[in-house]
């Protein structure tokens, strides 16, 4: 039985002199909701592609499900969304997704059901036939989300969800991610909207120049204190790490 | 197996719906109709019953499209994946970065023999309805040496566009492939004539460049002698496939360091 | 890319700086964009046609299987010197080159072939475009017409061809030569025409110093129509006026003897 979704172990990443993650060490449990905060530059994107596969890590280990993220197999079970993609603008949205869905290996038929219900879920059944260019950023975000979804994942992985989301949208978001976690999805993303990270999380990691200064629960790091996360992630980034 | 076939499928039918869907396909239609149809009533000094030269007008726009759509799809294929950002999410799917690039790749060939085979198709009906005979063996034989034409373009535009920038490598590579066409089989006798490293250079090119001349089955069609000896057309066959596949070789290694 | 175009540049002057337009032509639209580029791509037309008539073979690079020759003169009257020049694929010897294998075989006809007279007419574009492009390349003219006349069998055509030819170009030896000959065609015979333009041919050879070989063969072809003529109405004077010419441009020339010839026997039957 896996207890742990993925594993960092002491992973180092260097590009050319540039040291963007430095033996970072971090899990994610079953079920967990893990928010990857941090500053641009932190190295929270450098750890989502290398969680993916999508980069190798100079030194350390990175286990997904176990295994090698880097083997097509291991991916299977994960869903993706990268930070504001422009999605193929001459397809619909549901012949992106029946795109995505050959590329993951599904049949046609689980692949029309998981596109019907998605739609639903991110409210995109009525643009369902416009080509993807007739998009705003928004639309374009909740089609990245579908797309993440397919599969039915055991993790998702998302890079800045919220980016480009008008808040009505990004309440409807922030509902669908905890109905993914009530249902025991391990979901992992990286954001700067530290309201809705401390209202989905169960854990937050912290980054600063390619170092996690703080794993742990949001409600240790918000505390005590009783402040909100946002004073206190502040706090965390002036002081380098949690008393 | 099967998953893989799967996967390299909605790979081609993601390029055939990119194709069809752009607006390239209809403005060479329109192009082809503006140019050809005069032509096709064109009375010389006023004699009629001349139809070679507008075979050899039409099967030389075909040979212009086909490299155009070749290397315009070929080029793209990943440039705007990593522009669009599409690359990552299509990574991080159960799919490897080699059935990636084959699967891509065939979806640019695909997609390019099917604009291929929409003009031939024409080209055929038009001979057709002039009276002529396209249906031969020699018309199937231009047809696949055509194709492999085009396979070998999208290769070359592909391995380009991760070794250079995607505008410098489709501009190199539209003056080499008409280059080549045209002159590529009297490098020799230029290299003749000159010395020193210009010799060397004209050599090296001749060797190492892709020769599309010998793709090239227009004045059989146009004037009727035949196909080629099964021979020479095999030969012709193992040269696209060879040089494809060291293309491909050669954008998979890229491909495999790029940092993405 | 812009070093690469340089480059490219760079190669195309050291290739063939002679055949670098060197200045504009005339003053019309095609002359001006063309600049002198128009005969050669007239001439290239030309070149094309007569590779159209042998079956699409380009003659400059002929190479056929089996050792066959090809043989020129049973093609076009002109002779355009079908000798193996520096782009044959064939006349190369040495190690096994398997490209130039690939092109040899894929490039050549298994057999020797000429278009028939039904299906010379494929020429006829080349030629339009030729004289479209290089109204004055009188080469392409002529055989254009010689081509209509003695291939494809089409009198009324060759005679247009002519025509046009020789308004386009009135200052032309060869051109009135070539309309002479058209008018003596059998059925667009008019030997009024005929004669009228033989005797240009004769007039502006008159003034001109040295004939070029194509002229000259223009002039001569005239001159001994014209004879004939004479020689049937018994007309000395005219036959005397033409042997002077004849004389002044070539006195060794065989039609120059034959006139002389027959000026000696009128002479004695008058």
């Amino acid at each position: 039985m896996e207890d742990k979704v993925f594993e960092l172990d002491g992973v180092s990443r260097t590009f050319g002199a540039l040291k963007a993650v430095d033996n970072l060490t971090l899990s994610l449990g079953k079920g967990e909701v893990t928010g990857f905060l941090g500053t641009n530059g932190a190295g929270k994107t450098t750890t989502i592609k290398m969680l993916i596969g999508l980069l190798r890590p100079t030194a350390g280990t990175v286990r997904l499900f176990g295994g090698d993220p880097a083997d097509a197999a291991t991916r299977v079970r994960i869903g993706y969304m990268p930070e504001m993609a422009y999605y193929y603008p001459y397809l619909n949205v549901r012949e992106l997704l029946a795109f995505y869905g050959g590329v993951c290996g599904m049949d046609k038929q689980t692949v029309r059901t998981r596109t019907d219900k998605l739609l639903e879920e991110v409210e995109l059944v009525e643009a369902a036939k416009r080509p993807l260019k007739t998009y705003s950023k928004g639309m374009l975000q909740r089609a990245g989300i579908a797309q993440a979804l397919l599969n039915d994942p055991d993790l998702l992985i998302l890079d800045e969800p919220f980016t480009g989301l008008d808040p009505l949208a990004r309440i409807h978001f922030r509902k669908l991610l905890m109905k993914l976690r009530d249902q025991g999805k391990s979901i992992f993303f990286s954001s700067h909207e530290l309201g809705e990270t401390e209202l989905l999380c169960d854990n937050v990691a912290i980054m600063k120049n390619g170092r996690c200064i703080y794993h742990g629960p949001v409600d240790r790091l918000a505390g005590d204190g009783g402040g909100n996360l946002e004073r206190l992630f502040l706090d965390v980034l002036e002081k380098g790490g949690v008393a | 197996m099967r998953g893989c076939m799967r996967r390299i499928g909605a790979l081609v039918k993601l390029s055939l719906l990119e194709l069809w869907r752009r607006n390239d396909m209809f403005a060479l239609l329109v192009l082809s109709l503006v140019l050809l149809v005069p032509l096709s009533m064109a009375r010389p000094f006023g004699a009629s019953g001349a139809t070679r030269y507008f075979d050899e007008a039409a099967l030389l726009l075909m040979w212009g499209y086909s490299l155009f759509i070749s290397l315009g799809i070929g080029g793209r294929l990943f440039t705007s994946e990593f522009a669009n950002r599409t690359v990552y999410p299509l990574l991080a799917k159960p799919v490897s970065r080699g059935e990636l690039l084959v699967g891509k790749y065939l979806g640019a060939v695909v997609a390019s023999w099917s604009a291929l085979a929409f003009f031939y198709v024409l080209w055929a009906i038009s001979s057709v309805l002039r009276g002529g005979e396209c249906l031969t063996f020699c018309f199937f034989q231009a047809v696949v040496l055509h194709a492999l034409f085009v396979a070998l373009a999208v290769a070359a535009a592909l391995a380009g566009s991760f070794l250079l920038t995607p505008s410098a490598s489709t501009t190199l590579l539209a003056i080499l492939f008409p280059a080549m066409f045209f002159f590529g089989r009297r490098l020799p006798d230029y290299a003749e004539n000159v010395s020193g490293v210009l010799r060397g250079l004209v050599n090296v090119v001749y060797w190492l460049a892709p020769h599309a001349e010998f793709f090239d089955m227009r004045q059989r069609l146009v004037h009727g002698w035949g196909g080629v000896e099964a021979g020479v057309f095999l030969a012709v066959v193992g040269y696209a496939i060879f040089y494809s596949g060291a293309l491909l070789l050669g954008a998979r290694l890229l491909f495999n360091r790029k940092r993405l | 890319m812009l070093t690469a175009l340089a480059l490219c540049l760079g190669l195309v002057m050291r290739i063939a700086p002679a055949r670098m337009p060197q200045a504009l032509g005339g003053g019309d639209f095609l002359s001006v964009l063309l600049g002198d580029a128009k005969k050669d791509i007239s001439d290239a037309m030309v070149h094309e046609a007569d590779s159209y008539f042998h079956g699409g073979v380009d003659m400059d690079c002929h190479h056929l299987h089996g050792g066959h020759h090809h043989d020129s003169g049973t093609c076009c009257h002109h002779d355009h010197g079908h000798d193996h020049d520096a782009d044959c694929d064939d006349h190369h010897e040495g190690a096994f080159d398997p490209w130039r294998w690939i092109n040899v075989h894929v490039r050549a006809p298994e057999i020797d072939r000429h278009l028939s007279t039904k299906q010379a007419v494929e020429m006829m574009p080349w030629f339009w475009i030729a004289v479209k492009a290089d109204p004055h390349n009188v080469e392409a003219w002529s055989t254009a017409w010689y081509t209509a006349s003695h291939v494809m069998k089409d009198e009324a055509l060759a005679l247009r061809i002519a025509v046009e030819g020789q308004r386009l170009n009135p200052e032309s030896l060869e051109m009135a030569c070539v309309l002479g000959r058209a008018y003596r065609a059998e059925t667009t015979r008019d030997s009024e025409k005929s004669e009228e333009m033989f005797r240009r041919v004769v007039e502006m050879a008159e003034g001109t110093q040295d004939l070029a070989e194509n002229d000259n063969q223009a002039f001569f072809y005239s001159v001994g129509c014209l004879a004939d003529s004479a020689q049937r109405r018994k007309d000395v004077a005219a036959l005397a006026k033409l042997l002077n010419a004849a004389s002044r441009i070539n006195p060794n020339h065989p039609t120059t003897r034959s006139m002389s010839q027959t000026l000696k026997e009128l002479g004695r039957g008058s």
